[in-house]
C-alpha cells in the first residue's frame, strides 16, 4: 500500500484489475484503492509480471503493506512463499538499502513492488528509518524521482511497528502533536467522523508547524484575458471551449520559469528544485474536504491540452478515479476559489512543496485604465511560499509574471 | 420512457456522481444549488450538447442555469426530446 500523501496512514484495496501472470509496465492500473481522501487507481511502479496478489479486495491495510508481488522483467521467478521477511527470502529484485536486522519487516512484496528501480533514499532517511524500524522499501518517496527522504519516514504504520523497539527521542520528534507521553508506540487513531478531515488536519498542521510561510497578493485585471477568451470560445463547440481557470493555470506554470525556486520540494533540510512543473490543482469535493491531483508537465502543455486535462482530472476526482501518481508528484499547487467564492485566499503550503498559488473569485472592480476609472473583471492572485527557500522579492516577481502573462493572453 | 428533464438529471449525475438527482430543485440555478464549479458545468453542458445533438453557443450559456432553462432550451432544438416539462418544484420523480 503506497503512501499517497504525507497524511496517509492506511488504505483499502477495493478491487484488482490484474491477475497473476499478467504483464504490467510502470503506470499500468492494477487495482483500485480507497484512502481517507479518495478512491483512486493504483498504478504499478515497475515493469514486470504479477506473481501474486497478496491482499483480498475489501481489506484495509496500513501503508507499507505489500499488495502484490511483481517479478521484474528478466528476473527469475520468486519462490512461492510471499510473506517472508525481506532479509530471509531470496530477493527477486534488487532491494536497497537492506532492512535493518531488528526491523519487523514489511514483507518482500513491498520490495518487489518497487522492483526494477532501486530505492533511492537520503542518508538522513536511512538513519531515521533504522531508528524507527521502518523498511524504506515500504515507503513512498516524495523526493526527486521518487527518492525516499527524511520527510517520508514517519512512524505511522501501526501494526508493523507496535512490536518494534523504537528510540523514544526519535519517535517523539516525529510524533504528531501533542507529543505523547507514553512513548513511541503509535496506536491507530480513534475512529473519526471524518477521515478526510483528519487527513487534511495532519498535513496542514505539519505545514504550519514546519514551514515559515510568507504571503503576497496582487490584483490582476482580467479584461484582456477574458475578452480574448470570449473571442476564442465564440467559434468553438462547447466541449472545446477554454474556461478562465485554465488561463490562470497556464499563466502560473509559465511564470514559474521566471521564478523557478517556487517549484520543488523542501526535503531533509534542503531545497530540491524540480525540473518539471507538475501543477497540483486543488479540487473541492462536495462530499467534504479537497484533493489536489497534479497536471503533469503543465508548462509543456497548450491551453487546449490543459483544458482537456483539467476536465478529465475534475471528472475523475468526482468519480474516484484519480491515479496514484497524480496524487504524489505535484511540485506546486494552485487553488482557485471559483466564480462563487470570495475575493482572495491565503492558502497553506502542501508539504513538501514550497509554494502554493491562490486565485480568488473573478470580480468586477473599479480599475484605472489609461487615466480613466472603468470596470474591469479582476482577480486577486496570492502566493504563500516557504521562506527557507525564497523571499518576498522573488515571490513578488512571480505574481508580476503571472500578471504580465495574463495581459498577453494570445501568447499563452 | 423518461422525460427530458430526467435525461438531463441523469447526465448531471454522471458528471457529478456525488449529486443526488432526486434532491435537485428544477427551478433553482444548478451551480449554486449543487456547488458545481466551472469545470463541472462545462462538462455537463458539453455532455448535454453531445447527447441531444444541440449546439450551445457561448452567448447562450449564461442563460442556462436551471433544469427548467435546459429543458426549454434543448426541447425545441433536439429531435430526441419530448415536450418540455412544465415548470415545477423539486422532487418530481
Amino acid at each position: 500500500m503506497p503512501s499517497l500523501g504525507a497524511d496517509m496512514v492506511s488504505g483499502t484495496l477495493l478491487e484488482w484489475k490484474v491477475a497473476p501472470g499478467d504483464r504490467v509496465v510502470r503506470g499500468t492500473v492494477v487495482g483500485l484503492i480507497e484512502t481517507e481522501k479518495a478512491t483512486m487507481e493504483l498504478e504499478s511502479f515497475v515493469d514486470g509480471e504479477i506473481e501474486a496478489l497478496l491482499v483480498e479486495p475489501g481489506t484495509k491495510v496500513p501503508v507499507g503493506t505489500p499488495l502484490a508481488r511483481v517479478r521484474a522483467a528478466g528476473e527469475p521467478a520468486a519462490p512461492p512463499k510471499v510473506a517472508e521477511p525481506a532479509r530471509a527470502a531470496p530477493e527477486p529484485v534488487p532491494i536497497a538499502p537492506p532492512a535493518p536486522a531488528a526491523a519487523p519487516l514489511v514483507p518482500i512484496a513491498a520490495a518487489a513492488a518497487q522492483a526494477g528501480t532501486r530505492v533511492r533514499s537520503s542518508p538522513a532517511a536511512r538513519k531515521r528509518a533504522r531508528e524507527l524500524g521502518i523498511e524504506l522499501v515500504a515507503l513512498h518517496g516524495s523526493g526527486p524521482h521518487g527518492a525516499i527522504v527524511l520527510r517520508d519516514v514517519v512512524p505511522t504504520v501501526t501494526p508493523v511497528q507496535q512490536a518494534t523497539p523504537v528510540q523514544p527521542a526519535a519517535a517523539a520528534r516525529r510524533a504528531a502533536p501533542p507529543p505523547s507521553a507514553t512513548g513511541p508506540a503509535r496506536r491507530p487513531p480513534p475512529p473519526s467522523a471524518s477521515p478526510m478531515r483528519d487527513a487534511i488536519a495532519a498535513a496542514m498542521t505539519r505545514s504550519k508547524r514546519e514551514i515559515p510561510h510568507y504571503y503576497l497578493a496582487h490584483t490582476i485585471s482580467l479584461k484582456r484575458a477574458l475578452t480574448w477568451l470570449g473571442e476564442v470560445n465564440e467559434h468553438r463547440a462547447i466541449q472545446d471551449r477554454v474556461v478562465p481557470a485554465v488561463l490562470l493555470l497556464r499563466a502560473t506554470a509559465l511564470a514559474l520559469w521566471d521564478v523557478p525556486e517556487l517549484n520543488g520540494f523542501w526535503i531533509d533540510g534542503a531545497y530540491r528544485p524540480s525540473e518539471e512543473v507538475h501543477l497540483g490543482t486543488a479540487i473541492a469535493l462536495r462530499t467534504g474536504g479537497l484533493i489536489a491531483p497534479a497536471i503533469l508537465d503543465a508548462d509543456d502543455k497548450s491551453l487546449d491540452q490543459l483544458g482537456i486535462e483539467l476536465r478529465d482530472l475534475v471528472g475523475r476526482a468526482r468519480a474516484g478515479r484519480l491515479r496514484s501518481s497524480e496524487l504524489t508528484l505535484a511540485t506546486i499547487t494552485v487553488t482557485s476559489l471559483g466564480d462563487r467564492g470570495c475575493e482572495a485566499v491565503w492558502p497553506v503550503i502542501n508539504p513538501p512543496q514550497v509554494a502554493i498559488v491562490g486565485f480568488g473569485a473573478t470580480m468586477e472592480r473599479a480599475w484605472v485604465d489609461r487615466g480613466a476609472v472603468v470596470p474591469h473583471p479582476t482577480v486577486v492572485a496570492t502566493l504563500a511560499a516557504d521562506h527557507r527557500v525564497s523571499d518576498g522579492h522573488r515571490g513578488g516577481l512571480f505574481l508580476s509574471a503571472v500578471d504580465h502573462l495574463l495581459q498577453e493572453p494570445d501568447k499563452l | 420512457m423518461t422525460d427530458l428533464a430526467d435525461q438531463i438529471l441523469a447526465t448531471l449525475h454522471r458528471i457529478a456522481p456525488d449529486v443526488d438527482p432526486a434532491i435537485v430543485d428544477r427551478a433553482r440555478p444548478l451551480a449554486e444549488q449543487l456547488d458545481l464549479d466551472s469545470i463541472d458545468y462545462q462538462s455537463f453542458l458539453a455532455a448535454l450538447a453531445a447527447e441531444h445533438a444541440v449546439d450551445i453557443p457561448e452567448r447562450d450559456v449564461a442563460g442556462l442555469r436551471t433544469i427548467e432553462d435546459l429543458v426549454s432550451y434543448i426541447a425545441p432544438r433536439s429531435g430526441v426530446a419530448r415536450a418540455a416539462s412544465p415548470p415545477s418544484p423539486a422532487r418530481r420523480a
